[in-house]
């Protein structure tokens, strides 16, 4: 349903915004360090600072796109070798679930073809047919290589185990809803949440405010510090004259101040912490 | 639920095919049907202590019959071989979790007694 949808746009698109400030500030510090000669230390400090966060979240981000992508090219051949029909696996608990990332396809147990009717085999079906179709199985690597790259971010796992379960949830919406409550009773595991929403709740955005908070101060933090290097580096009009006076800008205004976030988020009985106690 | 019957290494499956087209036999039976497949000369000691490792792993049961012990497999081969499968797509799934399959169902929630009411209404209302 479009709500859903759009929870999980919003949840993308909050992840992709920490994403490209990190990367931003690793573009700014790597022409920061190379074609401008900065000569205050606040600014080396800043190129330093950036330069560090945006190379780990880069590294960070690709170990965690090898790692998985790894899992992925073991697990494959693995549930291949026992299949004995095709998309068929011999195991008495009742299971269905989707392997491969560029071309998924689903598998089922032989306990889940001998425990489910038919409506019901339809209905898991046509779940895993919707991973396949929106090829959640690669948007679901990619968020989780993102949100392990924005490690310093507060929120970012949470965003990204949020996707998750919205991934289930629109899967759910694909299927015969007297089919799928049905497997529902069979397959053990299902979360509270997707049998509330099958039986007509709302979906919710339940991402706690005071993390995404947190995770906001330090994309303002993130901003500043691209602004603060961008205006350092603004071909070098250090101090810049207009209006006949000269300028002295103040990157260390902006230090401060991210500097400040950063105290605050590390402190977590600050602020957002004690408004959240009461 | 029963126990996940355990991996065999190469010398246990080709004492464990023998046992299987045979049901019962000695070590010595063992001993002479392998040596006479290939031609490694295997040592008694060797395959008795290859057997008493199966008969601890739980895939053989020993019996004393008057001086000699009598080996019986506990599973069949087909037996083996499913139970063998069946731990694997558990092993897999537990070791790949939500990173490389994308399960119908994984969570640890228990079905409430109100939401399984709900749940059935709406399986029956076809």
């Amino acid at each position: 349903m479009a709500r859903t949808r759009l929870l999980r746009c919003s949840a993308t698109l909050l992840l992709l915004l920490g994403t490209a400030l990190t990367a931003g500030l690793l573009l700014a510090a790597v022409d920061a360090a190379l074609f401008h000669p900065l000569s205050r230390v606040a600014d080396l400090l800043l190129v330093a600072v950036g330069g560090g966060v945006g190379v780990s979240a880069l590294l960070v981000f690709a170990a965690s796109v090898v790692r998985q992508a790894r899992a992925h090219r073991s697990a494959r051949p693995r549930v291949a070798a026992l299949e004995i029909r095709p998309g068929v696996v011999e195991d008495a608990v009742p299971r269905a679930f989707c392997v491969g990332v560029f071309r998924p396809r689903v598998i089922v147990t032989t306990g889940a073809l001998e425990t489910l009717t038919a409506a019901e085999v339809a209905a898991v079906m046509a779940h895993e047919q919707a991973h396949v179709r929106r090829h959640d199985a690669l948007r679901l690597l990619l968020v989780r290589a993102l949100a392990d790259g924005l490690f310093f971010c507060p929120g970012a796992r949470q965003l990204a185990a949020r996707l998750a379960t919205l991934a289930e949830l629109q899967a759910d919406e694909a299927a015969d809803r007297s089919g799928l409550a049905g497997a529902m009773l069979r397959i053990d595991g299902v979360s509270a949440e997707r049998i509330d929403r099958l039986l007509g709740q709302r979906v919710r955005w339940r991402i706690d405010a005071a993390v995404l908070a947190r995770g906001a101060m330090v994309a303002i933090a993130l901003a500043l510090a691209v602004f603060e290097l961008g205006s350092a580096t603004g071909c070098a009009r250090h101090p810049f004259v207009a209006d006949g006076i000269v300028h002295e800008d103040a990157p260390l205004g902006a230090l401060l101040l991210t500097a400040g976030a950063a105290v605050l988020l590390i402190s977590r009985r600050t602020l957002v912490g004690s408004l959240r106690a009461r | 639920m029963t126990m996940t019957p355990p991996q065999l290494h190469s010398l246990e499956r080709e004492v464990m095919e023998e046992l299987w087209d045979r049901d019962t036999a000695t070590v010595r039976e063992i001993l002479e049907a392998l040596n006479a497949r290939s031609e490694k000369s295997r040592a008694y000691t060797t395959v008795m202590t290859i057997m008493r490792r199966l008969d601890d792993k739980g895939m053989l049961v020993r019996e004393r019959e008057q001086r000699t012990d009598i080996y019986r497999t506990t599973l069949s081969r087909d037996d083996y071989a499913q139970a063998r499968a069946r731990a694997q797509i558990g092993a897999l799934v537990d070791e790949f979790g939500d990173v490389a399959l994308l399960h119908f169902a994984r969570q640890v929630d228990a079905l409430d007694p109100e939401r399984r009411a709900a749940l059935e209404r709406l399986a029956h209302k076809q």
